[in-house]
């Protein structure tokens, strides 16, 4: 083997191994049963801080404590946690870390997906191995769920609204009984300790198939909310783009820019002005943080490879104009009247404004 | 913080003064705190005083006596009043979980000696009148628990109590922690409070007092803030501290118990000591490690309540949620927050809206507490409670939920409610507040009542009693009262007589017309006459659908409507928007009013008046639009005459704001008129097509919002027959119109209705 190549996005557990090891090292609170860490273990590494020995942890979550305390209380009771918000909330993000520092292990993940069959929550079969010898258990393909419940691990289940609802009352019995029947070989996977799920879901489109109230009682909601202010957005969006541009790169965008393009999706968001003094059409398209943070990444490629001839100022109109109108004409006319009503009023707002006018004009 | 509290636990001043073979123990408490009530039962049971000294006014001195059985269960208050103005008063709430509240039932069930030892209500409502300067600031002295709970990151003073004092599971080290506590506090805060220095110098009196008399073992059960100052007493000269609280002037107080609300005793409610949910330190008051479950179990069946599911296995999860939460934020009993972090997941599934919904009945949740009759009551109240209780309707009397009650006055058993809620209305007891009825009917023999008690009542009915002591002497005595002024105000007048014939207080019908007459002999403002008329016409149609004489009102009317007749027509011009809308209404009541069944000679002078106004041209559009409507309905005016008037009207070109009130007042009922009569519809059409564009781009608002009153359905009618209109239009060439004028037409209205379309 020559160069190792690098791996383009490694699992929480492997970037952040380091200060996972320094908090297990000195963890004497108490550990539930096949938990990596304690739970103010998981809280530390989690929010950030410094360990007792002085080495920083980076905070992973940016929003209020309170919600992750309610997220790790939950693993710790009987139930199920279910994260819920609008795309960019950090849903994801949250319970990769979550799996990732308190099961060591943060890939045992089902993406929920509208053809998502029964397989994907309960178990497959290798149907060469079925034909030939019929059930048995060398046939059976474990889903990851199956696999989390033998080793007593955290299962993430990736937008879970969107599985078809009898699949997902699949998982009933799992998070009730704790037990995984398979009928074919006449027993059951039995649930060891420490297992249990975090799922996902959208709220914008709740409505494809909404939990079984069933379902719903074996999960506890956190609802994850976007920023609260925009400072707070900032310094989100700053931190993320730090952690995944150079360096050199970064300086291509300064921090005001940064601040526009975040007020701008702030205003068009919440479909009001940040002063509450007009109000504003809300386009269709979704303007989360995760969305601020790949428009200005996207801003910052643009100036890096072909940013000789241009401003920062054009890459910046570039990346709201093609993130606000994705498909809708609608979205056109919102964007049109947001930069007459309000961006031309800005006084030091002008440069960004002809730019993205004329980007709009362009067509 | 918890370093600093062991450090100084370890060299404990005593908070016990002793003096050759007697002893006072001072408990420092925080008002309404359940850890605090706990604490000091365990501490009397140990202590065994003789004398129970309390911080409660001196001069309610005699209702400590009444703790005891079930006279009364609480929350309850004492409540203390001037005697010369009952408009004074004051209350001293108590709940289960109070401790001073506990600290009287034990000395009572003992036979033990209790005080009260702040200083007289008398006096301090004397100091209140002096306005002493005060720097009322901050929550310190209010609660000085919570003070240094929020100083300790905890931002509710029971969960901070458990942890930083309760640790101290000796109940009497408890109490002198507090003590060392409290003088930490005072030195190093520079708050002066001339009330308090006085009420201070008033309890250590007391406390002399006390130890004079001989007892061995004295209790004082006081506010935290104030046990440093009575923890010294040699330090203070006895007569300086008699001198300064004597040097306040001594009302006459009486002083009562009345039932109180949990509503009342919560934080967001304005009361200083308030706790932030009362069944919460309930809760924790009757047994603190059942207190998440009761709690729990209580927001599942309030969130049932809301509409939504739970179940309760919810309850269960919930619960548990809150001890994981509580272990992971290291604390060692859960509060408040961890109580609605739970809930936000468990029941509300993250939904903030639903949270607050459900915070909102959990907080505001109320338990109302109940005084036995015979304990304290002023004559009119034992008065108003017999007269509910032959009404049946003590249920809804002190209960904390509002209870609808539908009347039909042609019933025996109706009829006394209602004047059972008209007379206690009229003594300024809104018990029962009337409610519009459903459906629009025209009954004169339907009323709608809900009741709502509130505890302020009791406050109301000894301010009534001054007037009598049964309902119906009170009744007399306050209208008498309002009679006997130099000048009563001629429309509380009349709507005293209004409510006196609905309380079916016959005799005072005839003293209220006499002065209603004789004061309106001297009355030359036709606006107020113009709002009195339709009282006292209302009040001869109730009087006679009830059998009762209202010559006296019909010639109080006879007085009045021909003035106003006569003086209106020239009132009504020339007069500016806000003199018109002011008028308006009044007119429109009065209008309704006679057509519903006034006495044809005042209607037909009525109509008289109408149609003059109608003559004349310099009148206010409102005024004229709401006339020819009235004229049109009571078919003064002919289909023809108004649809001609109308077209007349609205033909003033110049001022579009005239045509524009005309408008609005004229379809103010509801736009039918123009679904049923076609001339009516074709004026105001053509109306609006004869706008010039500049003018009805102008008044395109207006327009809209003139048209806003009619309901959707009229709406889509009024489109369909303008349509069919225009088709019939175009079939007979003749009378065609330019394409232009089609087009304005069109797109005009179709404006003006709402685009009709997009709403369906």
């Amino acid at each position: 083997m020559s160069k190792k190549k690098a791996i383009l996005r490694a699992a929480a557990e492997e970037t952040f191994a380091q200060e996972l090891k320094s908090i297990k090292a000195e963890d004497k609170g108490e550990k539930p049963s096949n938990w990596e860490l304690s739970p103010q273990g998981v809280l530390l590494y989690i929010m950030g801080g410094k360990t007792k020995k002085g080495k920083p942890i980076t905070p992973k979550y940016f929003g209020q404590r309170r919600l992750v305390e309610l997220s790790i209380a939950t693993l710790l009771t009987d139930r199920a946690l279910l994260l819920i918000g609008i795309p960019g909330t950090a849903k994801t993000w949250l319970s990769e870390h979550l799996a990732a520092a308190i099961s060591g292990n943060s890939r045992l993940l089902v993406q929920g997906t509208s053809g998502a069959g029964e397989d994907t929550i309960r178990y497959g079969w290798n149907y060469a191995k079925l034909l030939q010898d019929g059930p048995s258990q060398e046939a059976l393909v474990e889903s990851p769920v199956m696999a989390a419940m033998k080793t007593g691990k955290l299962v993430r289940i990736e937008e879970l609204t969107r599985i078809p609802s009898d699949i997902q009352d699949g998982l009933i019995t799992i998070l009730s009984e704790k037990q995984l029947p398979i009928a074919e070989l006449n027993t059951a996977v039995r649930a060891v300790e420490g297992f249990n799920v975090i799922a996902t879901a959208n709220d914008k489109d709740r409505g494809v198939h909404e939990l079984s109230s069933a379902l719903r009682r074996r999960f506890n909601t956190v609802r994850l909310p976007l920023p609260a202010t925009l400072d707070e957005e900032v310094e989100i969006v700053h931190y993320r783009i730090k952690q995944t541009q150079k360096a050199t790169d970064l300086k291509a965008i300064k921090e005001e820019d940064i601040r526009q393009l975040i007020t701008v999706f702030r205003e068009l968001r919440n479909g009001h002005t940040l002063e509450k003094d007009q109000k504003l059409k809300v386009p269709t398209s979704t303007l989360s943080t995760a969305e601020a943070i790949s428009a200005i990444n996207n801003c910052i490629s643009l100036q890096v490879h072909f940013g000789q001839d241009k401003g920062a100022q054009d890459m910046l109109a570039e990346s709201i104009v093609s993130s606000v109108i994705k498909e809708d004409a609608h979205d056109r006319l919102v964007l049109q009247e947001y930069l007459e009503a309000v961006m031309k009023m800005r006084k030091d707002w002008k440069g960004l404004y002809h730019a993205c006018k004329s980007i709009i004009d362009r067509g | 913080m918890q370093v600093y509290h062991r450090s100084w636990v370890s060299n404990l001043s005593k908070t016990s003064v002793k003096t050759a073979n007697q002893e006072v123990r001072l408990f420092g408490i925080r008002h309404h705190g359940a850890g605090s009530a706990r604490n000091l039962m365990a501490a009397l049971d140990f202590f065994d005083p003789q004398a129970i000294l309390i911080e409660g006014p001196h001069d309610c001195q005699h209702l400590i006596q009444h703790v005891a059985g079930q006279n009364l269960s609480p929350p309850v208050a004492m409540m203390v009043y001037s005697n010369s103005d009952h408009a004074k008063y004051a209350y001293y709430p108590f709940t289960s979980f109070s401790p001073e509240w506990h600290a009287m039932h034990w000395g009572n069930e003992r036979k033990k000696i209790i005080r009260f030892i702040d200083l007289p209500h008398g006096r301090m409502l004397s100091l209140r009148e002096k306005k002493v300067k005060e720097n009322n600031g901050t929550g310190l002295v209010a609660d000085p628990f919570q003070y240094l709970a929020e100083i300790a990151g905890y931002t509710d003073a029971e969960a901070w109590w458990d942890d930083y004092i309760e640790q101290q599971h000796d109940p009497h080290t408890v109490f002198e922690v507090v003590s060392d506590l409290m003088v930490q506090l005072r030195k190093s805060s520079t708050f002066e409070h001339q009330t308090n220095h006085i009420r201070e110098a008033h309890m250590r009196s007391e406390l002399r007092k006390a130890l004079k008399e001989g007892h061995e073992r004295v209790a004082v059960v006081c506010g935290a803030w104030h046990v440093p100052a009575l923890k010294h007493l040699a330090n203070y000269s006895s007569t300086k501290d008699d001198k300064q609280w004597k040097s306040s002037r001594m009302e006459r107080t009486s002083a009562s118990w009345v039932p109180w609300s949990y509503g009342r005793i919560a934080k967001h409610s304005g009361y200083g000591a308030g706790v932030v949910s009362p069944f919460w330190y309930e809760a924790l008051f009757e047994d603190p490690d059942k207190a998440v479950a009761r709690w729990m179990s209580r927001a599942a069946k309030e969130t049932r309540h809301l509409g939504w599911q739970s179940s309760s296995a919810d309850a269960i999860e919930a619960g548990r949620l809150v001890h994981a939460l509580t272990a992971i934020r290291k604390k060692n009993r859960p509060g408040i927050s961890e109580l609605f972090d739970a809930m936000a997941t468990v029941f509300c599934h993250g939904d903030d809206e639903l949270l607050e919904r459900l915070r909102k009945r959990l907080l505001e949740g109320e338990k109302v507490g109940s005084v036995d009759p015979s304990v304290s009551m002023v004559p009119l109240q034992r008065d108003i409670e017999k007269q509910i209780k032959a009404c049946r309707l003590s249920k809804a009397w002190e209960s904390s939920h509002p209870v609808d009650r539908q009347l039909d006055i042609r019933k025996a058993s109706h009829l006394r409610i209602s004047q059972l809620l008209h007379r206690l209305t009229l003594l300024g007891i809104p018990w029962g507040v009337e409610m519009p009825l459903e459906h629009h009917s025209y009954g004169q023999f339907h009323e709608a009542w809900s009741l709502k008690w509130f505890p302020d009542f009791q406050i109301q009915i000894i301010e009534a009693s001054l007037y009598g002591n049964t309902i119906e002497e009170a009744s007399f005595g306050f209208v008498t009262h309002h009679l006997e002024q130099s000048n009563p105000p001629l429309d509380q007048t009349a709507a005293l007589l209004l409510r006196v014939l609905k309380a079916d207080l016959r005799k005072l019908i005839m003293p209220l017309c006499e002065s209603l007459s004789r004061h309106l002999a001297t009355q030359q403002d036709v606006q107020l006459l113009l709002a009195l008329a339709p009282m006292l016409v209302n009040a001869t149609r109730y009087g006679t659908t009830r059998k009762m004489d209202t010559a006296g009102i019909r010639e109080v009317l006879a007085q009045l409507m021909p003035r106003i007749t006569f003086a209106l027509p020239g009132e009504v011009k020339n007069i500016s928007d806000e003199v018109a809308q002011s008028l308006y209404p009044d007119m429109a009541k009065l209008d309704e009013a006679l057509k519903r069944g006034g006495d044809p000679i005042f209607n037909d002078g009525w109509v008289q008046a109408m149609l003059t106004i109608m003559e004349s041209n310099e009148v206010h559009g409102l005024m004229k639009g709401a006339i020819l409507r009235s004229l049109f309905d009571r078919r003064e005016y002919s289909h023809a005459l108004t649809a001609s008037s109308l077209q007349y009207e609205l033909s003033r070109k110049g001022d579009p704001m005239y045509a524009l009130q005309f408008i609005e007042s004229f379809l103010k009922d509801g736009g039918s008129i123009l679904i049923h009569h076609g001339p009516l519809r074709k004026a105001l059409d053509s109306w609006v097509t004869s706008l010039t564009e500049d003018y009805f781009m102008d008044y395109l608002v207006l327009l809209r919002r003139t048209f806003s009153h009619l309901s959707q359905s009229e709406k889509e009618n009024l489109f369909l027959l303008l349509n069919r209109a225009e088709i019939r239009q175009e079939e007979a060439p003749a009378e065609a119109l330019a394409t232009e004028r089609k087009q304005l037409l069109q797109g005009a209205l179709v404006r003006l209705l709402g685009e009709i379309d997009e709403m369906k």
